[in-house]
């Protein structure tokens, strides 16, 4: 899909603005600040298409340019601790989920964010296509790599996951 | 099973999403953004898109009155907000620009540091509006005031504002933008009054205060070196990115522009190449741990890149008589064989450091030699009066300058809070 006109650009955002920002703030757990950086994303991809950049898969650049944004703001700020981090995502992700999910989902959370923390590299890709429910070529086209890696890179993901939460 | 595992919390997740009425508003800001940067193949349609999409969306929620009320105004007044973004000191418009479309930009801001970036934004927009107007030759005594006053007020906003930070690594980062800024479009309105004063007054007055600004950096920076290196060793390397990502990005559209002329080209690359030297700088600092030093020399790399880049979208945006001397450049080239090339390129060198100063008190110095110029043009029969005259002029002009500063300082205060309790409003 190409972005060429102002139309196709606000229904682009009508289509991705809540996923963006899940993006955003699955990973910095700020509201306001989540919603700073999803609406800079939006701006930046259209700074793009107004410079005349030919844009063949906007939703890719879109998230590329969303990670790139929260890599600069965590960088500036120093990591929560992974307490602190549960803390906030229990209390504000899983509030409206019968208690059984809860507990699931916050135990799983938990290993996601250690393998997030301990390999990125692998955590990524396998976050963008679980949680994101992007395809394996789009998370090729974010990451800059090649589909085939990232097929890998989530399969040993989860093999390392497993291995995590059994224990 | 872990993947069904993963997969619930990925449901659980799509709770959290943006409230209608917090959408509209990002998206009222970006359409906003989008028709202040239209891009080139873009035509914009000045009404509202998906208005029925919209509706149907919002059918079943409790903010369906709220956003109504502001579909409606976007829809309404869509057309009359983008004509006045383009619109300058003087134009019936204006007043919407002002009044309208930057408040609601202002209220989508909402971290301390996106609001110090707005205002020095405006600050920009304020030194293009005179930009604008000199080329379009409409800079007379009146407007020309108005544009003064109102660069000076902005300007002093957004530097108080910067300065209100606790964290002077933040506050320093602000300052040494608006300083690009300034430096950026004082060089653009210098090159813009080739011909004539026009806007000479203004280029002072914003080297003042690109002076003043100059000089709390430098204050700044020495606060910075007074703290433990520790403390700015993640910040050194984020800005040590940043800095990279700018020139490289400037580089870009200098190297592969086509509206710039050579002289201009040639002054932006000198830059770029200045700014990378100084970026070397910074990175043998971090090599010997030397973070905070690091953090400055970075800064100014970035500032440098910022300054170019500024120029590079002033020679972009407005068609100023570089357009023309891009083509007889080209046609000169096209003739010239590689030895004229080296002969050219030191000819070159001359026009640029004459036509782009960089020091800011050659700055200055060009700025007062063409408010001089004109002023000794138009009182020529009496040349020793009109020096006197000239002289006292400026006297005067600068001691008028400073009592609305002070004036300003005080109304400037008050449009602050008036500023906050309208996002507060909003």
């Amino acid at each position: 899909m190409h972005l060429t006109t102002e139309k196709q650009f606000v229904d682009f955002y009508d289509k991705h603005a809540d996923a963006i920002f899940r993006f955003c703030y699955f990973r910095i757990y700020e509201r306001e600040l989540a919603k700073e950086l999803s609406q800079e994303s939006f701006c930046r991809l259209w700074g793009m298409v107004a410079e005349g950049q030919d844009i063949t898969y906007p939703k890719a650049v879109l998230y590329r340019i969303a990670r790139n944004l929260v890599i600069d703001y965590v960088r500036r700020k120093k990591e929560a601790s992974l307490e602190e981090i549960q803390e906030v995502s229990g209390d504000s992700v899983f509030k409206d989920s019968k208690s059984e999910h809860i507990d699931d989902a916050i135990d799983v959370s938990a290993v996601l964010q250690k393998l997030r923390e301990k390999n990125e590299e692998l955590s990524e890709p396998l976050e963008l296509k679980y949680l994101q429910g992007l395809q394996v070529k789009e998370i090729a086209k974010i990451l800059n790599l090649s589909p085939n890696v990232v097929s890998v890179r989530i399969h040993r993901a989860i093999k390392i996951l497993k291995g995590m939460y059994d224990n | 099973m872990i993947i069904r595992k993963i997969r619930k919390i990925a449901k659980l997740q799509q709770a959290e999403k943006l409230s209608v009425a917090e959408k509209l508003a990002m998206r009222s800001a970006l359409l906003d953004f989008v028709r202040t940067t239209p891009g080139v193949r873009n035509q914009p349609t000045g009404r509202l898109i998906s208005l029925r999409g919209l509706i149907n969306n919002l059918r079943e929620t409790k903010f369906m009155p709220i956003a109504l009320i502001i579909a409606l105004f976007i829809a309404v007044s869509g057309g009359t907000s983008l004509a006045a973004e383009n619109s300058v000191p003087g134009d019936l418009l204006y007043p919407v620009k002002i009044s309208v479309n930057e408040k609601i930009r202002s209220a989508v801001n909402f971290s301390d540091e996106s609001k110090v970036e707005w205002e020095i934004d405006k600050v920009a927009r304020r030194l293009e509006e005179a930009e604008k107007l000199k080329v379009k030759n409409r800079l007379d005594v009146t407007i020309s005031e108005t544009v003064k006053n109102d660069i000076s007020i902005q300007t002093k906003t957004a530097s108080q504002l910067a300065e209100k930070f606790q964290d002077s690594e933040k506050s320093f980062s602000a300052n040494s933008r608006l300083e690009a800024v300034l430096r950026g479009h004082a060089q653009i309105l210098l090159a813009l009054s080739e011909k004539d004063d026009g806007a000479a007054e203004i280029i002072l007055d914003v080297l003042d205060d690109t002076k003043a600004i100059s000089e709390s950096r430098v204050e700044a920076e020495g606060e910075i070196s007074a703290k433990a290196e520790a403390d700015f060793e993640i910040a050194a390397k984020n800005k040590m990115k940043a800095a990279e990502n700018k020139i490289a990005e400037v580089k870009k559209i200098v190297d592969k522009n086509s509206f710039l002329s050579e002289p201009v080209a040639a002054r932006l690359s000198a830059q770029l190449n200045s700014a990378l030297s100084v970026y070397n700088e910074g990175k043998a600092e971090l090599d010997l741990k030397q973070y905070n030093q690091a953090f400055i020399t970075f800064q100014e790399a970035l500032r440098l890149a910022q300054e170019a880049q500024i120029i590079v979208h002033g020679a972009k945006q407005l068609d100023i008589d570089w357009q023309g001397k891009i083509n007889a450049s080209k046609n000169d080239s096209n003739r010239k064989n590689d030895q004229n090339d080296d002969a050219k390129k030191s000819q070159d060198k001359a026009v640029i450091e004459e036509k782009f100063p960089v020091h800011i008190d050659a700055l200055i110095d060009a700025a007062n030699r063409i408010n001089t110029r004109t002023k000794t043009e138009i009182k020529a029969p009496d040349a020793d009066d009109s020096d006197r005259g000239d002289a006292e002029d400026k006297d005067t002009d600068r001691e008028r300058s400073r009592s609305e500063a002070e004036t300003n300082a005080e109304v400037e205060s008050d449009l602050i809070d008036i500023e906050v309790e309208n996002e507060l409003t909003l």
